[in-house]
């Protein structure tokens, strides 16, 4: 895929972004009552006199278009709104809780891949075989089950039963490492810290491998269907020809063909990831974007939830972008 | 649609659903169908469930909601301290858990079947016109799915839920919201490749209207893939409903839903591992179900579906 066509396909984004914003504004103003009305609930000695003010300040009393045009300006310029709670900038809430949801993010996609690509390309060498069905049965098994419910089975067994690694947090208070990038581990062997790189290991162990492993299911199934299809093709069959044995076909000529689906299908899930975080940040109370976007749900933070609604969003499209050229460029026979 | 015009040749009548067709079509999938294991398998456990849910007063041991202050936490029968009274043990308030998995089927089967349900028409409906008409109307139904698609399915199942407010009717719309999506591609597809084959340019050309096209030629030879679509998205809806649940923005308490009993069962980890354990397993016991169900439905009706 040249230049162009990205652009092209860059292009075509426009309107759907356009559209999500504007689900998103939707979104708002579907809420009952005004944010305003949310912000004083149950705060005594406000009279409708300062509600009004409020609302003015707020631009709530402007016609609905104009309303629009605003939240369209302020996300150019990056302004997000006033969280109604925290009485801060959205945008800052949310970077705050940034780089964990990342740390998280990369830490599962590191352990579906480690559980996802050696047992997708062992069921479609060995094909039929037990492992291949052990394989399909445990990737049908990932997919059925609830990861609030696997989460939790992980705590009971790990945290309850053998006491060997910590269920909730990033890390014990005042170990933080010192904020260089504000992803703990990277931060700790920047720092030396590794009493703090140790901890923070081990508060991340199973959120990531919770997350890791419902997301291995989908991405073995992808890499099996991507080395089956490469499997017969004749480059294979000459290489084997040649005298090479299996392993070494497979992972020399193999592997790399193969890899093209299964990358997609890891910058696919990044996006997806994000909106499972919700589920998995909340059962470890990981202090993610997941998990702020479910206590600004419970508080009522309106602003927060439709910045991160909207961030969610953006993130998935790009990701989904990123996935169709990756895989373009992976596979240049596949032309838009 | 007269069956003497001479232009159409016989092999494009063959092709009309006719009763003695439909009966073939039928046997013809259960001869393939009973031979996949898997897929009866799925079939026995879906059956279980909605026979659960649709005969939980009389099934279940014990009322799901009443509370016993005496009986509180008390393990499965297996363990020390359990009984058969109460196979699966209590809850934190003494309720029978067996009881409440077994009332909870009707959450997660009433959500799953109106979800798919409504997004099933709306979607089928969407599809056939955007596949068949084409041009503009198309290009605004598929940009707007474009949209829908680039929401995280969670996300916005949670940001619709958070702002409407959690309940039964709010969950449905919340879900059926994105969820119609997918009949929609899937029968646009389809429409698209049957809109120029044989039967459906004969029925043009003897003058049928469009929505007997739509309708009566092309609806029922893409049914297949629809059923297909709607049983495998039943086992996500599921899913979705059973996490908006464990949120606490789903099924109220004292409604007992699959996924509020893991939530409270989170409280008690520590002292009752079997609060959140066996609800979450009638989860995964259900979704798998469904799976191998859908899948079996694929491969007897519909080989090509296959990924």
């Amino acid at each position: 895929m040249n230049a162009a066509q990205i652009l092209n396909r860059a292009l075509q984004l426009i309107p759907v972004v356009l559209g999500v914003t504007l689900i998103v504004f939707a979104l708002m103003h579907l809420t009952p009552g005004d944010p305003v009305e949310v912000m004083f609930a149950g705060e005594s000695g406000v009279s409708e006199e300062d509600l009004e003010r409020y609302r003015q300040e707020l631009g709530l009393d402007l016609p609905l278009p104009i309303q629009y045009w605003n939240f369209l300006a302020g996300i150019v310029r990056g302004d997000l709104g006033m969280s109604l709670v925290q009485r801060q900038p959205v945008r800052d809430l949310l970077l705050s809780r940034m780089p964990a949801t990342i740390e998280l993010t990369a830490a599962a996609i590191l352990i579906s891949l480690i559980i996802a690509v050696p047992a997708g390309v062992l069921a479609a060498v060995h094909r039929h075989s037990a492992v291949d069905q052990v394989g399909t049965v445990g990737a049908l098994l990932g997919v059925s089950m609830p990861d609030f419910w696997l989460g939790l089975v992980l705590i009971m067994l790990f945290g309850v039963r053998w006491g060997i690694l910590p269920i909730s947090g990033r890390i014990p208070w005042g170990m933080e490492p010192e904020t260089v990038t504000g992803l703990y581990l990277v931060d700790s062997v920047l720092t030396g810290n590794w009493a703090a790189f140790r901890a923070s290991l081990r508060h991340l162990a199973l959120p990531a491998l919770t997350l890791g492993t419902s997301m291995a299911a989908l991405t073995m199934r992808v890499t099996r269907s991507g080395m089956l299809e490469v499997i017969h093709q004749d480059y294979i069959t000459f290489a084997r020809a040649k005298g090479l044995s299996g392993t070494e076909v497979v992972l020399r000529h193999g592997l790399r063909n193969a890899l093209s689906p299964t990358v997609t299908v890891v910058a696919l899930n990044i996006g997806v990831l994000l909106g499972g975080n919700m589920i998995v940040e909340s059962v470890f109370a990981w202090p993610g974007l997941g998990r702020l976007v479910v206590e600004s749900i419970y508080n009522r933070d309106y602003p927060v939830v439709q910045a991160a609604v909207l961030v969610y969003a953006m993130t998935y499209v790009t990701m989904n972008f990123l996935a169709d050229v990756l895989y373009t460029v992976l596979n240049p026979r596949v032309r838009f | 649609m007269t069956s003497s015009t001479p232009a159409v040749n016989p092999e494009v009548l063959r092709r009309r659903w006719t009763g003695e067709r439909v009966w073939e079509a039928i046997s013809d999938f259960w001869r393939r169908f009973r031979k996949n294991r898997a897929a009866v398998a799925g079939a026995v456990v879906v059956l279980a469930v909605v026979w659960a849910g649709v005969l939980a007063p009389w099934l279940a041991p014990h009322d799901p909601t009443e509370a016993n202050f005496f009986n509180r936490f008390r393990p499965p029968a297996w363990m020390e301290g359990g009984t058969w009274e109460h196979p699966l043990g209590t809850d934190q308030l003494g309720r029978d858990i067996l009881s409440r998995i077994i009332w909870g089927a009707r959450a997660s089967l009433a959500v799953g079947g109106v979800v798919i349900g409504f997004a099933t028409v709306v979607g089928v409906a969407m599809g056939l016109v955007s596949g068949y008409y084409g041009g503009r109307l198309d290009a605004a139904i598929q940009r707007l799915v474009d949209i829908l698609l680039s929401f995280p399915y969670l996300v916005l199942a949670i940001g619709l839920m958070g702002v409407m407010g959690p309940g039964f009717v709010n969950m449905v719309l919340a879900l059926v919201y994105k969820e119609w999506v997918t009949p929609c591609r899937v029968v646009r597809g389809e429409v698209l490749a049957a809109k120029n084959q044989e039967y459906v340019e004969a029925a043009r050309a003897v003058g049928a209207s469009d929505a007997h096209i739509m309708w009566r030629e092309i609806l029922p030879n893409v049914l297949s893939a629809v059923v297909v679509v709607a049983t495998l998205r039943v086992a996500w809806v599921i899913l979705m409903e059973a996490s908006l649940s464990f949120l606490g923005l789903g099924v109220q308490p004292p409604t007992p839903a699959w996924g509020s009993m893991v939530a409270s069962g989170r409280e008690y980890i520590f002292q009752a591992w079997w609060m959140a354990t066996f609800p979450g397993l009638a989860i995964l016991v259900t979704v798998l179900g469904i799976n191998l169900l859908g899948e079996g439905l694929r491969d007897a009706l519909d080989p090509r579906l296959r990924e």
